[in-house]
């Protein structure tokens, strides 16, 4: 790692800005008194003294919804990310460059979507916000596409990097709308490695610390996934190629244990030898019996992510975990105000809207 | 209550015989067509009482999955589920067969969606969220009911529709056919006796006639045409009667 002083002379003005957004976002107790609100208007009044004031200003009066509210908070986020990457330099600006690639991988997969399912390319366009270097420009190139060769040509001219992994794809010929996980499980196994690969390259005490967020991230996924499968009755050989090939804290081998594991305890068995995830795995094993449903897994590894992105602004600031760490705040930020939208517009009471919320855990219900 | 004379019947004895042998026959039918119209009626209310379960429980499973489905909205984002929805594949494939109730042919459907793993699947688990499983099992639950119900609601109409069918029928032959025939019945009858009566009227005269002269003629020794051998015969039999 560099050191603090020259890591404050190339970053000190990203990372300044980066703690005071991390000031200005929304307190857990206020999302909290957020889903006691009743309508759409009172929650973008609140919002209306907080950052995404601009983004929702624009939403006409008549056209306010749970909708465009979520497009407005999303537009906020990738702006917020662009307007970051502008000021900064190197690492940084680098490490937002990889990270804005999950992102991508999402429009990208959206498109795909709508390609293999032939929908009108104005209604694709429409449920996309454009992203990193899938700008408006490049989507409609995209989406105008007649053939599937054109799709890739365009593809392979202004988003080279996912090219090899569609064209792979398209080889084995799974062109039908049914075979899109197969598009979207080739654009993950891109997607996630070489973020991975990004951080392994970074110096040791920064590796460490953005490994800890975006590793769990992938291993909570991976154990929702072998979750869902199994609850999807999917075949147990079949599960593994949904994984994300990247093992942090759970070893493959761990992984294919809970994937073999005949009983539920079996596999809670198998998860308790990762200490980290203990607690989580535990408030979720609890709650099982009663909903029967893996939401709470879901949920409760995602708000350990939470938690280990706060922790990032316990230590040494001066670091690009924070920077990763604000980020996967400002995401759970939205992903809170978009459920807290829609519940108000589905006359959901507060108790049912803030159970969805990813809270830390002194304020989870 | 129609009770008038069939037209164009002959008051014969055949004619008699044949609509006797109606008058059986429509009864038979009467009372079978009414057993059977009490049998489907008995299935009708059966069926209705599948159809108040059924209902409720469709009711209950699309409330459910339109939870559900707010719910995935709103741990995925409405653009999410919007663009998911938009590419899921057409799921509504429903087996259709019949049976039999009671020679009545009722629809039996069966939803066959979901049975097949690449339906199960038409999106990654990246960026998605166990509430949209949850959503898209619920509705297909709830699919599978609608098909029920729409099995339920088809057998009800068709019974309903043959009930009333039958109860035509069988009103029609109560209080039509049935007593139009007894009446044919009663009223050949009533010919043929009225026929009886005056051909007895005029024998008993032509004898009375024939014994006159047998009079006037003393001791003269009358003829016997075939005519009056007959008629002699008859009569005392007549009188017997």
């Amino acid at each position: 790692m560099p050191s603090s002083f020259s890591y404050l002379i190339s970053h000190g003005y990203t990372l300044s800005k980066i703690a005071v957004r991390k000031a200005k976002l929304l307190s857990p107790w206020d999302l909290r008194s957020l889903a006691e609100m009743r309508s759409l208007g009172e929650l973008v009044s609140f919002l209306d003294i907080t950052p995404y004031r601009e983004e929702l200003l624009k939403i006409e009066a008549d056209k306010l919804s749970a909708n465009s509210i979520e497009s407005a908070l999303s537009q906020h986020f990738f702006s917020s990310v662009l307007q970051i990457m502008k000021v900064s330099t190197g690492i940084v600006r680098d490490f937002l460059d990889q990270f804005l690639t999950k992102f991508e991988a999402e429009t990208l997969k959206a498109v795909i979507r709508g390609f293999l399912s032939k929908i009108d390319p104005e209604e694709v366009l429409s449920s996309v916000i454009p992203v990193g270097i899938f700008t408006q420009e490049v989507l409609s190139r995209i989406t105008s596409a007649t053939s599937f060769e054109e799709f890739l040509e365009v593809i392979k001219i202004n988003a080279r990097k996912y090219y090899p992994s569609l064209r792979e794809v398209y080889k084995k010929g799974l062109l039908e709308a049914s075979e899109i996980v197969e598009w979207e499980t080739a654009i993950d196994y891109f997607v996630f490695p070489i973020l991975w690969e990004y951080v392994q390259k970074l110096g040791k005490s920064e590796r460490e610390r953005v490994s800890i967020l975006v590793g769990s991230e992938i291993d909570a996924q991976n154990i929702v996934t072998i979750f869902r499968c199994k609850s999807l009755g999917i075949d147990l050989k079949d599960i593994k190629r949904y994984l994300i090939p990247i093992y942090y804290n759970v070893s493959e081998s761990l992984l294919e244990e809970v994937i073999l594991s005949e009983s539920l305890d079996d596999a809670f068995q198998f998860l308790l030898k990762i200490r980290d995830y203990v607690p989580y795995i535990e408030a979720f094993r609890g709650g099982y019996a009663e909903s029967g449903s893996f939401f709470a897994l879901e949920h409760n590894l995602k708000r350990m992510v939470l938690e280990k992105s706060i922790e990032q602004f316990k230590l040494s600031p001066l670091h690009l975990g924070m920077i990763a760490g604000y980020y996967n705040l400002v995401y759970f930020e939205i992903r809170n105000l978009r459920a807290i939208a829609l519940g108000i517009e589905a006359g959901l009471p507060s108790d049912r809207i803030r159970e969805l919320l990813i809270l830390p855990p002194s304020l989870s219900p | 209550m129609s009770s008038e004379v069939i037209e164009g019947v002959q008051a014969t004895r055949m004619e008699l015989l044949a609509l006797k042998i109606r008058r059986n026959l429509a009864q038979k039918g009467h009372d079978l067509l009414r057993e059977k119209m009490d049998a489907l009626i008995m299935h009708f209310f059966e069926i209705l009482e599948d159809f108040d379960k059924v209902r409720k429980s469709v009711q209950e499973g699309l409330q459910e999955a339109f939870l559900a489905l707010t719910e995935a909205k709103m741990v995925l984002g409405p653009m999410k589920i919007r663009e998911i929805a938009l590419s899921a594949p057409h799921i509504a494939e429903v087996s259709v067969q019949t049976k039999s109730i009671m020679g009545v042919r009722v629809p039996l459907l069966r939803f066959l969606s979901g049975e097949k793993e690449e339906e199960k699947l038409f999106y990654s688990f990246v960026d998605t969220s166990v509430k949209l499983d949850e959503a898209i099992e619920r509705f297909r639950k709830a699919m599978d009911q609608i098909v029920k119900l729409a099995e339920v609601q088809g057998a009800l109409i068709r019974l309903a529709r043959e009930i009333s069918e039958t109860r035509r029928r069988v009103n029609a032959l109560n209080y039509i056919m049935i007593p139009r025939l007894v009446t044919t019945i009663n009223y050949i009858q009533l010919q043929l006796s009225e026929q009886e009566r005056q051909s007895f009227t005029r024998l008993k005269k032509i004898k009375a006639k024939l014994e006159k002269k047998g009079k006037k003629l003393g001791e003269e020794e009358i003829e016997l045409t075939p005519e009056i051998s007959m008629v002699t015969e008859l009569v005392p039999k007549k009188e017997k009667e």
